[in-house]
């Protein structure tokens, strides 16, 4: 009998004898398999393929590195359709593959299908973009961490933000959508205004009754009217998607960009800047996550190195701001993996609770109570320009997340009575 | 409309063929008991709903195929079931499990008995199909409106249940326990619309979806008889969806919309409307190229859409109706040879 069979022998009936299988030697020497679970049919599809290709990006870059301990990422990838129940096959069927590493939830209808499997797979499951208060509140359990600002923190953020930079604005107004988190993001963006009016400009502001629309509606010719004959300067609009674009061709025509001093928009970004182009409102503010050209971004190494990545990858000059998103949600889980020196669910659980680590748009913590992820909440402002693409992020404000995240209450829903 | 069933339990042809039915199903009901331990927990979740999508059918095609009324909101009795169930194990109403299931099949029936009532003397083909689409968006929109339903964001963190029978307990917290209790759920449905459909209801049904004039000609009261077809229709979609609830542990508004309420509609006419089984293997084939096409997003929407065109185009009674028209040609070439 040859010598390397006979060590071949020895090191199977040592393993065996440790109890571990074949299956298990084998995850822990060949590629780290992460489960990827993002939107991308559906009317989620436009946020989902962005949180994808910063995911890809951020595997791209750590295997050019090396990868972790010598392994290389594989992503496993997964089309949850915008769809809760779709989302939780796909988990189950990762989990099921051995996959116990998850990355997924980029919106919220998705995320609070999956963020109570975790503990049943035995998986680790980050959730990426679901803004949802649930996720770190009633739904909370410790295989579960939240990479994306929640709707408290975010709204609240950009009604501070926008206050703050405009003192002179008394009156404020929003459209949102009527749902729950038109509403909610409304009333977090006004008690914001008033709070930190005070201080701003010496006396509080007046937030006016919300005037509610229709998600995807297409004619906004009651609520412009509506807004027109209201004495607000200051207007946060909370639809999104084409709906939004739909509400500033006809908005404009009407001289609604005249009236307003400033606007704040939901997160359409870039996606409401090549469509409106030249007519884009020109003192539009939005809750954004990155913009390589402006700082802090400019001079931060990794930003650059994602911008550069993410050219190279699309030939596209012009990346959408969620790439980050995507890209830094990977970078979370692909840190607790090297803190950890470990796959294990377990392991890498305990080595994110409190882990601080450098994404594109600076330093993140996960707080350990809840496992949400606390880091600088950025808002662009945009307007229009002559060049290509015909409108300009002029500049972007910034506003640290663990001054405007609400306590920690982890399984217990989250109450605005009990914070304010 | 011709009637075509497979004659699975029936007492003519030769004995391999007569026993070949029910050996067959038994064999694959077995199969699906202990699927936990044959499948990993993805493949048995997709397993799981397909069931459920194949109550959710098989309710439909009661409508349709046996009774000759079309719904377009089916989706609307089938959230019934399922917001019912989530609500009640989500807030504890201290009610056994069977018994959740049971009001929530009988508020489906209810809800279906009051639009029967109202709408179903006049209200036949696009009138009444159109008052279903109707019936589902407005719940939608209740639902949308309901905090303690979750709202937008659905009803989510729903426990699986244990049930107390007194002498002894049984724990369905964990999946595998559950799917097993719903393995058991759906033969006993399946096995009950397969009686009524095989009943003097169910011909009843058939009379009346043939030609009503002539029913009502020879005794059988027409407006009654839909009513009971809707309320058994709207009763099995309401089960359905209340077995749903703690198999997903969270409902959401997708299943409250028009476009759920085609998913039954695509099983039935894939499978073939004109058969018992047909929903059911719609269901199968639908859920397969979902599987099969898992990493190609987009890709099982368009295979479906494709095979539904050809499926149309060369076999109107689905691929029941394509297989028994291989099987009858075979034969007849048998016989020849």
């Amino acid at each position: 009998m040859k010598r390397r069979t006979v060590l071949k022998g020895m090191a199977a009936s040592a393993g065996a004898a440790l109890g571990m299988n074949a299956t298990y030697l084998r995850a822990q020497s060949g590629p780290i398999r992460v489960g990827v679970s993002y939107a991308l049919t559906g009317v989620g599809a436009p946020v989902g393929t962005q949180f994808l290709q910063g995911t890809e990006i951020a595997a791209m870059q750590v295997n050019r590195a090396g990868g972790i301990n010598g392994r290389e990422i594989e992503l496993i990838v997964r089309d949850d359709k915008y769809n809760s129940a779709e989302s939780v096959a796909v988990t189950r069927e990762l989990a099921g593959d051995g996959v116990n590493l998850i990355i997924g939830g980029s919106q919220t209808v998705t995320a609070l299908g999956i963020a109570p499997l975790a503990p049943e797979l035995g998986a680790l499951i980050v959730i990426a973009g679901a803004a949802g208060m649930p996720v770190t509140h009633q739904l909370f359990n410790k295989n579960i961490f939240r990479t994306v600002s929640n709707n408290y923190t975010q709204y609240g953020s950009f009604g501070r933000s926008l206050i703050e930079s405009h003192p002179d604005v008394k009156t404020w107004i929003s459209m949102a959508p009527d749902g729950d988190f038109g509403r909610d993001s409304a009333l977090f963006f006004g008690n914001a205004v008033k709070k930190y009016s005070v201080e701003a400009a010496g006396e509080e502001a007046t937030v006016l009754d919300t005037i509610y629309t229709q998600g995807t509606a297409t004619d906004f010719r009651t609520q412009i009217n509506a807004l027109m004959s209201s004495d607000a300067e200051g207007l946060y609009i909370g639809v999104a998607g084409a709906a939004q674009i739909s509400f500033f061709q006809q908005a404009r025509s009407v001289g609604l960009y005249d009236k307003f001093k400033v606007i704040g928009e939901v997160g359409n970004g870039e996606v409401t800047g090549k469509a409106m182009g030249r007519n884009t409102y020109p003192n539009l503010w939005s809750v954004s996550y990155w913009n390589h050209g402006l700082e802090p971004f400019k001079s931060n190494p990794l930003s650059q190195q994602l911008y550069d990545d993410y050219v190279d990858l699309t030939g596209d000059p012009f990346p959408p701001a969620l790439i980050m998103a995507g890209q830094r949600s990977a970078m979370g889980l692909f840190d607790g993996i090297r803190k950890a020196g470990s796959t294990e669910t377990e392991e890498v659980v305990a080595a994110m609770e409190g882990m601080t680590f450098d994404t594109p748009a600076g330093p993140c913590y996960f707080r350990p109570e809840d496992h949400q992820m606390l880091c600088t909440n950025y808002y662009s402002q945009m307007g229009p320009s002559r060049e290509e693409p015909y409108y300009d992020v002029m500049q972007m404000a910034q506003i640290d997340a663990a001054e405007m995240v609400e306590p920690a209450n982890p399984g217990k829903p989250f109450s605005l009575g009990e914070i304010e | 409309m011709g009637q075509r069933t497979l004659n699975i339990g029936a007492t003519t042809g030769t004995p391999i063929t007569v026993w070949l039915g029910p050996v067959a199903l038994t064999i694959l009901v077995v199969l699906l008991y202990f699927a936990p331990h044959l499948v990993n927990p993805g493949i048995l979740f997709v397993v799981g709903m397909t069931l459920i999508q194949s109550v959710f059918a098989l309710s439909w095609n009661l409508l349709f195929g046996y009774t000759g009324l079309p719904s377009f909101g089916h989706a609307g009795f089938y959230a019934i079931g399922a917001y019912f169930t989530g609500a009640a194990l989500r807030y504890d109403f201290q009610l056994h499990f069977l018994v959740t299931l049971v009001i929530a099949g009988l508020l489906g029936a209810l809800v279906a008995l009051a639009i029967g009532v109202v709408a179903l003397k006049r209200l036949t083909g696009i009138f009444l199909a159109v008052l279903t689409v109707a019936l589902t968006e407005a719940l939608g929109k209740i639902i949308g409106f309901s905090p303690a339903l979750g709202e937008q964001d659905g009803l989510g963190n729903i426990p699986r249940p244990i049930m107390d029978f007194g002498l002894f307990t049984v724990d369905l917290t964990h999946g595998d326990d559950y799917y097993r209790f719903l393995v058991v759920a759906v033969v006993a449905i399946v096995a009950g619309l397969w009686w009524v459909v095989h009943s003097r209801l169910g011909r009843a049904f058939r009379a009346v979806r043939d030609d009503a004039d002539r029913a009502r000609f020879v005794g059988i009261d027409v407006l009654r008889y839909r009513v009971y077809s809707f309320m058994i229709s709207g009763g099995t979609a309401a089960l359905a969806g209340a077995l749903s609830a703690p198999l997903t542990r969270i409902v959401t508004l997708d299943q409250v919309n028009w476009l759920a309420s085609t998913q039954p509609i695509l099983n039935s006419l894939l499978g073939g409307f004109t058969s018992f089984w047909g929903p059911i293997v719609g269901s199968v084939a639908f859920s397969t190229i979902n599987y099969w096409t898992r990493s190609f997003p987009g890709l099982s929407e368009m295979m479906v859409g494709g095979i539904l065109v050809v499926v149309i185009l060369v076999a109107p009674t689905g691929i029941v109706g394509m297989l028994g028209k291989l099987r009858d040609r075979f034969t007849k070439n048998g016989d020849k040879a």
